[in-house]
């Protein structure tokens, strides 16, 4: 399978979607999905969605996009964690 | 300290009375900048960021909101926390609508985000525990204070 192309997206691009980030390519390495990680701040997201298969954002995305998006609030929290991320590998991997 | 993040006392208060996410800055924020951690113009900057990217987060038992503003703020990495008598609304990060009763908060003072990850990544990871949550939610403020440092550093 290709490499997926993954955004992730925070308010400024740095901080939490970071830490979302790294949670989720490392489930999707230990389940065999290689995923190359790009970043944006909440304001870039429409220049930066080309070639991307899937958002996962901690903040709310005001546009109409082409491209899934998720939240990624439960992998902050970790509570509903476990399913948010299979739901992120289904639609990876569809 | 560890990564030039301060914690220290003065940035440790418990048993807060606030009505408001305003009110509650200012608490919070004043330590910061009485002691040159922060610009004069953080509070101001906490404030706006909030109102456009909430970051309440839906924690059990207890909700816990992590506030923060721009680097340009800030003179020195550091991070003031408070516990509440009451909770009072943050809206949820991300959501539109939703909101969460937040008893604890932790408002960053951050410099350079991306050195601090590992900051922040401790913080989601005491968070996630009910126990440490109920811990601070209930204990003295010495007591907090050695938890929250025996979980950040």
């Amino acid at each position: 399978m290709s490499k997926k192309h993954v955004l992730f997206v925070c308010a400024t691009g740095i901080a939490t979607s970071t830490v979302v980030a790294e949670k989720v390519t490392q489930y999707c390495r230990e389940k065999g999905l290689e995923i190359e990680y790009h970043q944006s701040n909440v304001a870039s997201v429409p220049k930066n969605c080309n070639g991307i298969d899937l958002i996962i954002s901690t903040t709310n995305i005001p546009y109409e996009l082409d491209v899934p998006v998720i939240r990624g609030l439960n992998l902050l929290t970790g509570i509903g964690e476990d399913d948010t991320l299979k739901k992120i590998y289904d639609i990876l991997i569809k | 300290m560890r990564g030039n993040l301060i914690f220290i006392k003065d940035l440790l208060n418990v048993d807060i009375t606030a009505r408001t996410q305003e009110e509650l800055f200012t608490i919070l924020s004043k330590p910061l900048s009485d002691n040159g951690f922060t610009t004069s113009d953080y509070l101001t900057g906490v404030i706006e960021r909030e109102k456009n990217f909430p970051t309440g987060l839906p924690t059990k038992p207890y909700g816990v909101a992590l506030p923060h503003t721009l680097p340009k703020y800030v003179i020195k990495n550091s991070i003031s926390v408070g516990v509440l008598k009451e909770p009072i609304k943050f809206k949820i990060m991300g959501s539109e609508n939703d909101y969460i009763d937040a008893k604890m908060i932790f408002l960053l003072a951050l410099r350079e985000n991306r050195k601090q990850l590992w900051m922040l990544q401790a913080i989601m990871n005491m968070i996630r525990s009910k126990e440490i949550l109920n811990k601070i939610a209930t204990a003295k403020k010495d007591d907090v204070f050695e938890i929250i440092n025996k979980n950040l550093f």
